[in-house]
């Protein structure tokens, strides 16, 4: 009995939580960023003072109305690509174990100017609830945390780059900052992503990663007691592959 | 009269001190098993296994699954 529990806290920390996600990418409230609306929410801001609640709408399609004006429109390929959190699990006796929570249910479009440079509105829509790792009672306390039930949604919105040294549609990869909102558990927050991007003709490939809090999401970060606990700083990307068109 | 603690009360209060320690832990076990649904009549976990967005305000059954 005591072997079984042990075991099964080992693994499951309910947690790990929310997390997820990630480049131009994602998450968020149900509400935050629903066809033909604002995100009447959000109150981060991008490096030139506008949130993304006063610049990005979208159409019943979940493209940014932005993209009539783009240069270049890239619409993600949600089978190659992935958004993921990553948590450090402290586990008494057995030191620290990391799990990582993985989807492929995303739902984006990433604009360019006519020279090929990143714009604001780029959007990415993770579908929280199809979240998984290699531990079926370690889901159940992610979506606990999450609150899917209620913010099934996470939606991550670019408002701006920093660091970028010219256009990235020259078939080298760059690596720079992606400002943007990320709406997790209803909560809305600016959040600076480290990027690496590449285009090579018609083809988008990125890697963007960030670290957050529970806190800063309003969530609790799990504990159980002196047996487990989970660090209240975790880690969330994603490997993106888009398309042109 | 005197009572059974009167009469042993090193054994006694050792029994009664057994006993609160003992349903202490025993509530402590319970609280970390509720808290990660290990109790028989908690559900299970099943995770999400229907269509990608389906459901969700906004995307609804028409979304593309990726």
């Amino acid at each position: 009995m005591t072997n079984r529990f042990a075991s099964m806290l080992a693994v499951t920390p309910r947690a790990i939580a929310v997390p997820a996600i990630g480049l131009a990418l994602l998450a968020g409230s149900a509400s935050a960023f629903l066809p033909g609306s604002t995100l009447a929410e959000s109150t981060a801001t991008d490096i030139t003072g506008t949130p993304a609640a006063d610049m990005c709408t979208v159409d019943g399609n979940h493209v940014p109305d932005a993209a009539s004006s783009a240069g270049s429109v890239f619409t993600v390929d949600a089978a190659n690509s992935s958004a993921s959190y990553t948590v450090q699990e402290v586990l008494t006796g057995q030191g620290e174990a990391t799990a990582l929570g993985t989807t492929n249910a995303l739902i984006g479009t990433i604009l360019l100017d006519d020279s090929g440079n990143p714009i604001p509105c780029s959007v990415v829509y993770v579908d929280l609830r199809t979240l998984t790792t290699d531990e079926d009672r370690r889901d159940n306390q992610v979506q606990k945390v999450l609150e899917t039930d209620t913010y099934p949604l996470g939606t991550f919105i670019v408002t701006g780059v920093e660091g970028l040294d010219g256009a990235v549609n020259d078939g080298q990869e760059h690596t720079f900052t992606i400002i943007g909102d990320l709406t997790v558990h209803g909560v809305t927050k600016q959040t600076t992503w480290d990027a690496t991007v590449k285009i090579d003709g018609d083809s988008l490939t990125g890697k963007a990663t960030t670290t957050i809090t529970f806190g800063d999401f309003g969530m609790d970060a799990p504990v159980f007691g002196p047996v487990a606990s989970i660090e209240d700083e975790f880690q969330l990307s994603i490997d993106l592959t888009a398309t042109k068109g | 009269m005197r009572t059974a603690i009167q009469r042993h009360p090193i054994i006694a209060w050792t029994i009664v001190v057994v006993l609160v320690a003992a349903i202490a832990v025993a509530a402590y076990l319970f609280y970390l098993a509720y808290t990660v649904d290990a109790l028989p009549w908690q559900t299970v976990p099943t995770p999400y296994a229907g269509p990608a967005f389906e459901g969700i305000p906004g995307f609804g059954a028409a979304t593309p699954t990726p």
